[in-house]
């Protein structure tokens, strides 16, 4: 399947099919509220867009990656975009290893786990 | 001392932004009962006692959560009716309702109820309060 891989201190890769688009943190409002990982919000056309770095990331960067969540777009802050590759590890679990067509190494980013993750973390109204 | 500066608001249709430390929050004007303008040992004074007295009755202070800047100068006290609270500000404006609101993350708004949109003006972001949702 095609992902994307990225540079956030090692080598993420992300299924493609959820990557909206790729920016830069060009307009990203801090906002310091004490929610371990938050980076900033990002405004977009009907709203805004909480961007993250997971506690997995060990390098921060200026490219942000927006990602098609299961309920609304979120993004990761990362250092590099090292690009499309592609790999047979479809449904590895979050953080396991992978091989990319290239032979290069890097972890499965679930992003489905960042939001339960997330969800778990804020409580409820 | 202070100064009551409720006449210079206006009313329908316009945001009171107030600044506290970096952040900046919209209030409805409907809900503002006015502006005091005070001196920082008043406004450090209310802070720590968690209420401001005005023409004899007490406010409740209250504070965006998670907001750990302190104003910078404690120059002015927000009050607020229904709920009844005060809130220090370092900076107020008065502006008119923004064409475009932006929805806040459901992930934040969870966690802060009293922000659920936001808008941008002269470049900063600024989160509107919902005053049903402020607590004292």
């Amino acid at each position: 399947m095609n992902v994307l891989a990225l540079d956030a201190g090692e080598t993420w890769v992300i299924p493609l099919d959820r990557v909206v688009r790729i920016t830069d943190d060009e307009g990203l409002h801090d906002f310091s509220l004490p929610v371990p990982g938050l980076e900033g919000l990002l405004p977009a056309a009907d709203g805004l867009i909480a961007v993250w770095m997971p506690q997995e990331f060990t390098r921060s960067g200026r490219v942000v990656i927006l990602l098609r969540g299961g309920t609304e777009e979120l993004g990761l802050r990362v250092s590099l975009v090292l690009g499309v590759q592609k790999t047979a590890a479809a449904g590895a679990a979050h953080g396991e290893p992978v091989v990319l067509e290239d032979g290069r190494h890097g972890r499965w980013f679930d992003t489905d786990v960042l939001e339960r993750r997330l969800a778990g973390m804020l409580p409820e109204e | 001392m202070w100064q009551f500066a409720g006449e210079m608001l206006e009313h329908d249709g316009r945001f009171l932004v107030v600044g506290i430390g970096r952040h900046r929050f919209a209030l409805p004007m409907g809900r503002v009962a006015g502006v005091a303008v005070l001196d920082p040992g008043t406004a450090h004074a209310a802070e720590r006692e968690g209420a401001f007295e005005w023409q004899g009755d007490r406010w409740p202070v209250w504070s965006p959560p998670g907001i750990d800047s302190q104003p910078a100068a404690g120059a002015s006290m927000v009050l607020l009716d229904a709920p009844r609270l005060a809130m220090v500000c370092d900076a107020w404006s008065s502006i008119r309702q923004p064409a475009a609101l932006l929805r806040v993350p459901d992930a934040l708004a969870r966690i802060h109820p009293c922000v659920r949109e936001a808008f941008l003006h002269e470049g900063d972001l600024v989160f509107c309060l919902r005053p049903q949702a402020m607590r004292a």
